[in-house]
Order: C-alpha cells, then structure tokens, then sequence
C-alpha cells in the first residue's frame, strides 16, 4: 500500500501542483514543502513533519503532513499518526484514521477498533474507511457484526466495494437480509446469492430489490434470468424489478422479446416506454415491423 | 503568461544569476539544461516506469513525453545515484523542473546541455531562486521544492524548516 500511495503520489504532485489558486502564495509553498518532503529520507523529513503537526498551521497543511507521516517507516512516526488518531478530533483526527489505514501497519490498525468503539460518528466512519483503505476485510466484518443502522450500512457498502463475499454471506447468515447487503452483493458481483434472494417471497419489497440489483452485476446469464422472472412473476411489483433489472444491464433485446411475445396491449405499452427509455435501437425494429404490417 | 510578466520573471531571475549554474539561466539558452549534485551522502533510486499488461516496468525517463510517471522506489526505478536535476528553460525562464538519479536513462528529441556538477549548496542557491521567485509559476516552484529535497544537505533542511516556520 505504501509503494503504490507514493508512486501515485510523487507522481500527482509533479502532473497536478498547481492547485488550489485561492489558496495565499505562503500557505501553498508550505503545502509544496511538506508534500516534497515524500521523497526525502525518513530522519530528515520525520523533524520537519513533526514540527508541521505541532506548530499554528492550518489544517490542510497537517493534513498533509499525516500523509507524509503515514509514508515514513518509522516507530516514531507510526505512534504520532497514533497519537492524532486517538486524541485530536475532528477533520485532524479522521486523517489521521484514514492514513492508517493507508500506511496499511498491522499493529495500529489494530488499535483502531477501540478507537472505533469510543470513537464519534465521524470517527466511526473514518475507522470504516481506513479498513477499507487497508483492504482489512475481517475487522470490517468485526465491525458489521456488532454495528447498528448507518455504521452497519457503511460496514457492509464497504464489503461489498472490496468483492468481500465471503465476509457477506456471513453477514446474512447471521443478520438476515437487508436492503444494505442487497447493494453490496450487486456491487461485489455474488449473483449466485442475488438469485436466491430474488427466488425467496418471504419478503416482497427485498426479493424486488434483488431482482433490481441483479442487472447491477449484469451479463448474459442475468438477462437470460431476469427474461425469466418477468415471464413466471405472479405481481406487477416483480415484473416491474425485472424491467428495472434488465433497464440497469441494458438488456433492451430482452425486453424487445417480451414485447413481441405478449398481445396485452397494455403490457405492450409498457415495454415501448421502457424501450424508449432505454434510448434502444430496437424501437426503430418495432416502428420498422409496424409499418411493414402497413400500420 | 503575458509578455510583462515574462518579463518581470526573466528579470527576476537575472538577478541570482551571479551563483549558480548561470548558464541556464541565459535568456539564450532555451531548452533541457541538466546537472549532478556533488553529494556523496544524497541516493536516489528516481526514475520512470510503465505499467503493461498490470505490472509495472523499469524504463527510462522521456523528457519530451506528457504525464511522466515516476518512482523512487525499488524495482520499478533506477539503481542508486546521485541527484540529476533536469530543467527546461522556456524564454530564459525555469518551466519544468525534474530530479532523477544519474543512473537513469533519459532521452530528450532535443540536446540536453549537459552542465556539469555543482555543489549542494550552488544547487541550493539556484533552486531558493526559483522556489522564492513570485514572478514564476507555482507549478515550477513546486518541482523546485520536489528536486531541492534530493539534496541531503544540512544546509537544504535548514531552509525548508525556515519556509516551513515562516509566518
């Protein structure tokens, strides 16, 4: 994670330096400064970070200045970041979280669970993001099995953002389904576990969403499925996620083929709109085929 | 930038032009001028790469080529040498500024002059010139800062402390 945070880094600040222009010409020297300060050594730039952090600086420029700290291999450095972490507050501390989370260190991203549980809202968030930063899966899990309502959500959009599916699954078994996990399945592409929800009417409202979600993860298997829930469904709720699902992966050739194969002139009207909706070509095949027919 | 301000900057820089490498600073001179800090104590690993089919490549630096990707960090760079500053001179002012290892290859369609070696505190010198000039763009006063910290000169980090302090 370091290598690659100072590759794109040292590489950002040679392609985009010239930012921020409102910001007074001393304020941005300094920010050029500390950010320079990557490719020095770590016992030179170590000093002068600290100096940053510690001194009447704005918070933009010990932003930076966390980052740096988070780039050097130090056990000082490692303890400052900590130390911000655990006892600044506000935007200083959530940089701090997440440059932990960037420094990807074993040791302190273990200590953020507690920061976690003492921790704000904001806090609350930033340790979930840095875990994601880190790629740390298992704490994020940790997190959603004993998280409540937008930290649970957070916790599992963030699983779901990592491919997490193991991590998911045992989320559902333990939690039951919710709309949260429906996302997150859809966005780590589980559509093995997408189709069992979409084939339980426990719930109508979620076997909807899951139907909607599967045109999130696409592909011809789900169009060929979602054809098909249309044609068994037995509500309008579920014909409706099936067109949303198949509008999502753009399958218009599908809906083209419930078009022609239904003579419910209402249902026909339907599929039109959604057809033109979808800005398909196929509209034009239908338009062709009526004036063929002579109209 | 308007011919005034041109102006005001080349004059700007005119004025540090009695210390170090002078001739890049000639109004004359345009185009890629290069230099080594004489420093033994300052390593550096910088120098460009690509990334083909997901992994990343050693490759040497294109000067000539848009969005130059560089690292200093293991296998996707040069080995250890000293700082090799690179600058482009555009209507006898500092427009690109890079800092590489000497160990790196780096091509140029035009002539890169190449001027020697100068002392960290000569290469300190030219850089506050640029770094401290208002009449240059920011961006070039930011590569100025990046290339400055190649050198591990007390007498470097004093500065950078001092910019960093100043209120």
């Amino acid at each position: 994670m370091k290598t690659l945070a100072r590759i794109i880094f040292i590489t950002t600040i040679l392609g985009f330096a010239a930012n921020s222009a409102a910001q007074d010409d001393n304020e941005e020297l300094k920010i050029a400064a500390v950010e320079a300060l990557i490719t020095a050594p770590p016992d030179r730039a170590l000093p002068l970070v600290n100096k940053v952090l510690q001194g009447d600086n704005s918070t933009e420029l010990k932003e930076r200045a966390l980052f740096i700290l988070s780039q050097i291999d130090r056990e000082e450095a490692r303890e400052t970041l900590l130390r911000f972490a655990r006892e600044s507050s506000g935007e200083l501390q959530e940089e701090a979280i997440r440059m932990i989370g960037i420094g990807g260190n074993r040791d302190s991203l273990a200590t953020l669970m507690s920061i976690y549980e003492s921790g704000d809202s904001e806090a609350r968030e930033a340790v979930i993001e840095a875990f994601m930063i880190a790629g740390d899966s298992k704490a994020l899990l940790e997190i959603a099995l004993v998280a409540a309502g937008d930290d649970y959500d957070e916790a599992v959009d963030m699983l779901g953002a990592m491919g997490a599916r193991d991590e998911l699954r045992q989320l559902r078994e333990k939690n039951g389904v919710s709309e949260a996990l429906i996302d997150a399945y859809a966005i780590s592409g589980d559509l093995a576990e997408l189709r069992t929800m979409a084939m339980d009417a426990s719930d109508p409202d979620l076997q909807a969403q899951a139907i909607e979600a599967m045109g999130i993860v696409g592909g011809s298997e789900v169009n060929a499925s979602l054809v098909q829930i249309f044609r068994d469904a037995k509500s309008d709720d579920i014909r409706e996620a099936a067109l949303e699902g198949m509008m999502i992966s753009g399958y218009d050739e599908g809906v083209l083929e419930l078009y022609r194969s239904t003579d419910d002139k209402k249902l026909k009207k339907k599929l039109l709109e959604q057809l033109v909706i979808m800005d398909s070509d196929e509209v034009w095949n239908i338009i062709d085929s009526a004036l063929d027919g002579g109209l | 930038m308007s011919r005034a301000y041109r102006f005001l900057a080349s004059a700007l820089l005119c004025a540090w032009a009695g210390s170090v490498p002078a001739a890049v600073i000639s109004t004359s001179n345009n185009g890629w001028h290069t230099w080594r800090i004489d420093e033994a104590s300052a390593r550096t690993e910088m120098c460009c790469y690509s990334i083909r089919n997901g992994s990343v490549n050693r490759s040497g630096c294109d000067l000539d080529g848009r969005g130059l990707s560089i690292s200093d960090h293991g296998d996707c760079s040069a080995g250890p040498g000293q700082p090799q500053i690179y600058v482009r001179i555009k209507n006898g002012i500092p427009v690109d500024i890079r800092a590489l290892s000497s160990t790196c290859p780096v091509s140029s369609e035009a002539k890169i002059a190449d001027l020697g070696s100068f002392t960290a505190d000569e290469n300190l010198d030219w850089f506050r010139g640029v770094i401290e000039n208002r009449g240059l763009k920011q961006h070039s006063r930011e590569q100025a800062l990046l290339a400055l910290v190649m050198s591990e000169s007390n007498a470097a980090f004093e500065y950078l402390d001092r910019l960093l302090t100043a209120r």
